[in-house]
């Protein structure tokens, strides 16, 4: 928290418009899954087989500058290099959030000491039934599960990650929340699927409004023990909480992999610069946000968001304020119209139903390459 | 197929999974633009550019050059300045190619993106579930990636 704090704070005291968070560090797109809502393993074989040297993730890492890298991938257990990587990581005081899926997490583990600086961020899309459906495999579930209690037997920070899609059943997750919970894991991570192209999975990602109703039925009346690893202000954007409109702030996660410094964001591929400073200087970001372009209009996702909350955490009095009495007491999920009877509804066994007219485009050929759900 | 035929024209996609082509407009293996047709060198990039598979592209003075292309810079005021990346499927850095020196590109390879289709891990998996609840024999339908070349 004090690293992102001073980070933030000596950007604007520098009043530097823009700069990142985290760095999304991908070297690598190869997995060990074969998920039917993923497109990061959608190359060819000889792309699989790359990855980037530990040089080039330390050069992206100073260049960026920010104070948190999440090395995703692929999956990150799968790169050759990882335990160097993390290691010179750590030594920079950088914190990272290793996210991976956890089934090479026991043949792995020895590879790392337990840090302030590292947390495994494990891969779990909700309980058995609902995690290995959405990773196409049974048996995940249980592996992820293996992994997370090796982990904090181990003494390593661990945090959990998840995305929902359309169909997800509000009490089904905090079902799942209740059993993080349980396990003991640090915090957990919550955000919306974002459609892109060449996904395959084009009808099961969330659109904006009902992101809000499976986010409102899911999060109020939060149960006693629950943590979660993010602003409370942006778990309130994805309530439609008032006054938490955001726009997207999209230099906020830069994603460095094999083809470069990809713009504009972890999410859209429309391109790639050979540095950070071409990144942030030729990619017009006034052309993105989801009232401004339409590859953006449902995108929720907290690559985008999590980075404009904070912002508004240490961009104002009242946004600070707003911050403190979140963390404290809570994030609000109550007390206006758009969440009333939200509790009564959290624990009804609702899936959000797929609105017909409301489906996303699939966008043909020569429209933007777009990434993983996040 | 020809650059100005692609506008969807699915017919040629390839289906990994067998369980059909996705339904959209994509452009397909064998798109391809070469000097003297009809449609244009940055068309067909373009389309590269959002295809999962390696493409061909087709050089003035030296061998054809098969790999990814992942990225591109065309620039209108400056064609001159205007350019490809290729990561070589046979090795080696990548590479950056002048667009004055392409005559064609072809969308050769095998598109990695086509066919796995959310519907038809559904399907699988909804006839799989239904099969274990009439308490009939059924096979594993779990997904792997694919081998690698």
């Amino acid at each position: 928290m004090w690293a992102v704090a001073s980070h933030v704070l000596k950007n604007k005291i520098t009043r530097k418009k823009r700069y990142p968070l985290v760095l999304m560090l991908e070297p690598l797109f190869r997995c060990n899954l074969a998920c039917a809502g993923c497109g990061k393993i959608q190359y060819p074989g000889h792309i699989l087989k790359q990855e980037l040297t530990p040089e080039q993730c330390f050069n992206a890492t100073d260049e960026c500058g920010a104070p948190i890298v999440s090395i995703p991938g692929g999956e990150p257990l799968m790169y050759s290099k990882i335990q160097e990587v993390v290691e010179g990581l750590v030594a920079r005081k950088k914190y990272i959030y290793l996210c991976t899926n956890a089934v090479l997490l026991k043949e792995k583990i020895d590879l790392f000491k337990p840090t302030k600086y590292l947390t495994f961020s494990i891969h779990m899309d909700g309980l058995e039934e609902e995690h290995d459906f959405a990773v196409c495999r049974e048996g995940v579930y249980k592996d992820a599960l293996e992994g997370i209690k090796l982990a904090l037997s181990r003494g390593f920070r661990v945090t959990t990650n998840t995305t929902l899609f359309e169909g997800a059943r509000p009490v089904r997750v905090r079902e799942f929340f209740d059993e993080m919970t349980a396990l003991g894991v640090e915090g957990m991570m919550v955000s919306p699927g974002y459609s892109y192209s060449k996904a395959p999975d084009q009808e099961s990602f969330l659109h904006r409004e009902r992101t809000r109703g499976l986010f409102r039925r899911i999060l109020a009346a939060p149960r006693k023990g629950w943590r979660f690893n993010q602003s409370p202000l942006f778990l309130e954007f994805l309530m439609g909480v008032e006054g938490r409109d955001y726009h997207c702030t999209p230099w906020g996660n830069p994603t460095y992999n094999l083809f470069g410094w990809q713009k504009p964001c972890y999410l859209l591929q429309e391109g790639y610069a050979e540095t950070f400073d071409e990144l942030m200087e030729t990619t017009d970001w006034d052309q993105y946000g989801h009232d401004k372009n339409e590859k953006c209009r449902d995108c929720m996702v907290h690559s985008g968001y999590e980075a404009t909350a904070v912002d508004q955490t240490f961009g104002s009095l009242r946004g600070f304020l707003a911050t403190v009495r979140a963390t404290l007491l809570g994030y609000r999920w109550s007390g206006d119209g758009a969440v009333e009877n939200s509790a009564g509804a959290a624990d009804r066994d609702e899936a959000v139903e797929p609105a017909a007219a409301d489906r996303t485009e699939v966008v043909s050929c020569g429209a933007a390459r777009t990434e993983t759900k996040a | 197929m020809r650059a100005a035929e692609m506008q969807g024209d699915s017919s040629e996609a390839e289906s990994i999974d067998g369980a059909g082509s996705d339904e959209t407009a994509r452009c397909d293996r064998g798109f391809s633009w070469v000097e003297g047709e009809p449609g244009s060198l940055e068309e067909v990039i373009e389309a590269a550019f959002d295809y999962r598979g390696d493409v061909t592209t087709l050089l003035r003075d030296e061998d054809d050059l098969v790999g990814y292309l992942a990225n591109r810079s065309i620039s209108q005021q400056a064609p001159a300045e205007s350019w490809i990346e290729v990561f070589p499927a046979a090795g080696g850095p990548r590479r950056r190619i002048s667009l004055a020196v392409i005559r064609g590109l072809i969308l050769s390879g095998k598109d990695v993106a086509s066919g796995k289709s959310w519907e038809s891990w559904l399907k699988k998996y909804t006839e799989r579930r239904d099969s274990l609840a009439r308490g009939e024999d059924v096979e594993n339908i779990d997904l792997f990636p694919d081998e690698r070349d």
